[in-house]
């Protein structure tokens, strides 16, 4: 449900002007969207308006978090599931942080491996792919958030 | 410019740390693995360190071991997942400051630095669960804060009845239960609360520095000794000396203290003059010692010296009236501290609180009310900023106990055999769902070995997860 209404966001935004005005509203909607799997509000009580820092962990979020989706994926691979609990507890206080809530308990789960020994991939599997779907919807979503605050 | 140093893996944690610390005004560096961090300490010196417990190359006990190595005075601050809370409370027996949980607040973080760097300033090296539980007295010299339960209060009665002696006591119980209260009371209702009372803890003491940390040294003794130096037994001299987690005291130095309570004459390091020291000694283990006796690592006649009289300290799980009782202290601390107002816990906080297991303690309750408080928005506090694994603690053991989803039902139920079995499968589900199905720590909190705990998880099919 969530990635049919990810990507037809993005269809959208693939396609020529014709229905500009309709087409943004739309984007706005879907992002919108986005924004309810996260929560700055956390974040910006730390910052304390300071602008600059909140563009800095904004920046900072999106890096590593893009790098721990593509190493979870690497590590789904090779099935090594004891990096893959190593992996989830880093991405842990971040996502916690800016209360991505979907995915707390699949990363929770995920951090077990670092304990669990022959765990069952197909349930490995389903937690990390539902972390990567919520995760795009959040990239996107911080994404823009970060295009508003450098746009004066 | 007082200087901290962030070790983790996580960049988002270490810039998060490091920009909000710089703009409180401390000069900060960070290390991606324990290696660089420990690399960074040989060179440059820190007023504080901040370091993840998991980290790539070195765990958390061993970082905490080699930071004390390279800088002893450096407060180390163990940052830590809630799944880990348990080790980090005993952490602090090890040396370290104080430890907090993710996901990190920086203004949680920034106070605890602050009372770290004022702490190692004031000297206090070995900040131990005194300073969580210290027994604060009202204008009439009475302890305002004090447990219920009838467990604690007969461990109080039994303290009571043995202060006035001059009798050594051994306090057994837990990391974190409140056994330097314990010792403090002691101290205060004897003869000797006018005279000193120096709780030492023996597992923060490197080994190589510990015969002069307890019996002092002469100017000239060894490498770095520039001055002579005053151990504990003279400081504490006329008054009470607290020795806690004396197990982890070296054989050699069991000799000494062994002396020490038997002829009441010590050595400082270097000197062969003998010095006559008059100082009651309480000493506290988590451990049995009996098991040490055994295998020879502790001195059977040490032993008996310090157990003329022995309080047992039964861990908060066991004695659940005593939650709410330290909670609204620790409420009105944590209030006090942070210049907060929050009246009291609302009933679903109450229901979770007598619910959940309390493996670290009193230092664990203080430590998830005082982050509470710090969150709350409301004159109340709610569940809402208790850390999630509390909360869901709570509705775990509820719905899988209750709906038996995790496990095959009973052939019949009725008999004392099934009893037996209903309560055993039941506590081995307990400590999965609190050590969050990490089997070595179930067994810890079962106090089996973990392939007895696999043998049992099999023979009653105990499903978990993955």
């Amino acid at each position: 449900m969530i990635l049919i209404f990810y990507y037809s966001v993005k269809n959208l935004q693939a396609q020529p002007t014709a229905c500009h005005n309709l087409k943004n509203n739309i984007l706005d909607q879907a992002l919108s969207a986005a924004s309810n799997y996260y929560d700055l509000s956390p974040l910006k009580a730390i910052m304390k308006d300071d602008e600059d820092f909140l563009l800095l962990m904004l920046h900072t979020f999106l890096r590593s978090g893009k790098e721990n989706i593509v190493a979870l994926d690497s590590c789904l691979l090779t099935k090594s599931s004891k990096t893959i609990g190593e992996v989830a507890h880093k991405m842990l206080n971040s996502y916690r942080q800016l209360a991505i809530s979907e995915t707390i308990h699949d990363l929770e789960q995920l951090e077990l491996l670092i304990e669990i020994e022959n765990p069952d991939f197909d349930v490995v599997k389903k937690s990390i792919l539902n972390i990567k779907h919520i995760s795009e919807i959040v990239f996107r979503g911080i994404e823009e958030e970060i295009v508003n605050l450098e746009t004066p | 410019m007082q200087k901290i140093l962030v070790i983790d893996d996580e960049i988002y944690i270490c810039t998060l740390l490091e920009r909000y610390l710089k703009k409180e005004g401390f000069g900060v560096e960070t290390a991606f693995t324990g290696k660089s961090g420990l690399a960074k300490l040989k060179t440059e010196s820190f007023d504080a360190v901040l370091c993840d417990f998991r980290l790539p190359d070195i765990d958390g006990r061993q970082m905490l071991s080699e930071i004390k190595i390279i800088s002893q005075q450096t407060p180390v601050i163990i940052v830590t997942g809630y799944s880990d809370v348990r080790m980090a409370v005993s952490l602090i027996k090890s040396g370290a400051f104080e430890y907090v949980t993710k996901p990190i607040f920086p203004e949680e973080i920034l106070e605890i630095i602050k009372s770290a760097i004022k702490a190692s300033g004031a000297g206090v090296v070995f900040p131990s669960e005194m300073e969580a539980l210290e027994p604060k007295t009202n204008s009439q010299g009475k302890y305002f804060t004090s447990g219920e339960s009838p467990k604690f209060k007969e461990a109080l009665k039994h303290a009571q009845m043995v202060a006035p002696t001059d009798m050594a006591v051994l306090i057994q119980g837990e990391t974190g239960a409140g056994k330097e209260y314990v010792a403090r009371a002691i101290h205060d209702q004897s003869t000797r609360k006018d005279k000193p009372f120096i709780a030492v803890d023996c597992g923060a003491i490197p080994k190589d520095i510990a015969n002069s940390e307890l019996f002092g040294h002469i100017k000239g003794s060894f490498t770095g000794a520039i001055n002579n130096k005053e151990g504990y037994f003279e400081a504490a001299n006329g008054g009470t000396l607290f020795l806690d987690e004396v197990g982890n005291l070296s054989y050699e130095i069991q000799v000494k203290l062994l002396r020490a309570l038997q002829e009441k004459v010590i050595s400082k390091v270097g000197d062969n003059k003998t010095i006559k020291v008059d100082v009651r000694i309480l000493a506290a283990t988590n451990e049995a010692l009996s098991e040490a006796i055994s295998n020879n690592s502790f001195r059977e006649d040490l032993y008996h010296r310090l157990n003329e009289f022995t309080i047992h300290l039964p861990p908060l799980r066991e004695r659940k009236e005593d939650i709410l009782a330290f909670g609204r202290f620790f409420l009105n601390q944590a209030n006090s501290d942070l210049k907060k107002n929050i009246l009291d816990f609302d009933a679903e906080t109450i229901d979770i609180f007598l619910k959940y297991p309390w493996y670290g303690n009193l230092r664990e309750l203080r430590n998830v009310i005082k982050r509470g408080v710090l969150l709350s928005q409301s004159e109340l506090f709610t569940e809402e900023v208790l850390p999630i694994e509390i909360r869901r603690f709570s509705s775990d053991s509820f719905e899988q106990i209750n709906n038996g989803i995790s496990f095959i039902a009973s052939e019949s139920i009725g008999g004392l055999k099934n009893a037996s079995i209903e309560a055993e499968k039941e506590a081995i589900m307990n400590a999965l769902i609190s050590a969050r199905y990490n089997k070595s720590k179930a067994a810890e909190f079962l106090n089996i070995d973990r392939k007895t705990l696999y043998n049992k998880i099999k023979q009653y099919n105990i499903e978990v997860d993955f």
